[in-house]
């Protein structure tokens, strides 16, 4: 894994925690009817006028470093497991799951 | 480009992406396609929570976020959006919106919509719109106009191309003018409105074709929304 993956890997326990919460919600949204429910996901926002390249900073700042370690670190379990390289759909299921977790309807019920 | 290559760039993708989650430089969708009225009572409960959680993004919302570089209300924006056209958008979600207070964000496919009710179930089979079966005696599966213009009055409607075809590397320059530019033309036409979004096919980013890429700006959006990301352009 690269370096800078590495330096968000969490304890172990979380890590097997985090890895089963993570399977289970992608189970969920593969088994929804995508073309007739709802589908949340992050957006990430660019600006591609803005030449300072100044980020958007919003949200809770602690929160989002959790997402991202989260995020992370499920990606990390899961190609060392299966020894993958990281796809285009891989950052899609995360983005996705991530979107799941920690802002749906289902979250507030099953995860907090 | 080699599969070596294409890993790195996948990686160097995913650090981008990343980073900018880190420091918060996201928003929250909910992308919707068809929305069928037995599904409502599912569709008011998630939304009775979302009101209560979040609150709607207008383009005026998403412009301010961009330019002040903060999202400046109290609770965070959700924006829900919806895709292709559909007529149950309007009849199952829309009075929804109403009863929530809540912003859709629709992004239709403009031939869908001219076509003659008779002929509508046909050119979304070809054109990879999905269609519940039985759903409109009538056969009408689309919005109308009307219904559009209705929504175009306190919600944000883009373009979602004009006949849902996806553009490639391959796609010629004519095709790229049809899906991206007049798309917009007619809808601005039509609704007599400035369309701010655009949104396409397979859900690349603004550069992943430099003519695209130029038929997008040159149309005069000001923002693209792809898989991943919505990108300010304008």
């Amino acid at each position: 894994m690269d370096k800078f993956l590495n330096s968000y890997i969490l304890v172990e326990e979380e890590f097997e925690k985090a890895k089963n919460e993570y399977e289970e919600v992608i189970k969920i949204r593969q088994e929804r009817n995508e073309g007739e429910k709802g589908v949340p996901v992050y957006l990430i926002l660019d600006d591609l006028t803005d030449d300072s390249k100044e980020d958007i900073r919003s949200g809770d700042s602690m929160f989002n470093l959790f997402l991202t370690i989260s995020a992370l670190n499920y990606l990390c379990f899961h190609k060392e497991e299966a020894d993958l390289d990281i796809t285009p759909g891989d950052i899609s299921i995360i983005l996705g799951a991530l979107a799941e977790k920690y802002f749906t309807f289902l979250s507030y019920g099953n995860w907090q | 480009m080699s599969e070596m290559s294409l890993q790195n760039t996948n990686r160097s993708y995913l650090q981008q992406l990343t980073n900018k989650l880190q420091v918060g430089s996201y928003i929250r969708i909910i992308n919707y396609h068809n929305t069928p009225a037995y599904n409502a009572d599912e569709f008011d409960s998630q939304l009775k929570f979302y009101s209560q959680h979040f609150c709607p993004v207008s383009i005026q919302d998403l412009d301010d976020f961009y330019n002040s570089k903060r999202w400046n209300k109290e609770k965070p924006g959700l924006i829900l959006a919806f895709y292709n056209g559909y007529r149950n958008n309007y009849d199952v979600f829309y009075p929804l919106l109403e009863k929530y207070g809540f912003t859709g964000w629709f992004f239709v496919v403009t031939d869908f919509i001219n076509n003659p009710v008779k002929k509508q179930i046909n050119f979304a089979r070809n054109h990879t719109l999905n269609i519940i079966k039985d759903e409109y005696p009538d056969g009408r599966y689309a919005l109308s106009w009307r219904e559009l213009k209705e929504l175009s009055e306190k919600h944000v409607i883009g373009s979602h191309t004009r006949t849902h075809t996806q553009i490639t590397q391959t796609s010629s320059e004519e095709l790229m003018k049809e899906e991206i530019v007049i798309s917009r033309r007619e809808l601005e036409d039509k609704l007599n409105q400035e369309i701010p979004i655009f949104c396409w096919l397979g859900g690349e980013e603004y550069g992943f074709n430099k003519k695209a890429a130029q038929y997008v700006s040159q149309a005069g959006y000001h923002y693209l929304l792809s898989n991943f990301k919505i990108e300010k352009i304008k």
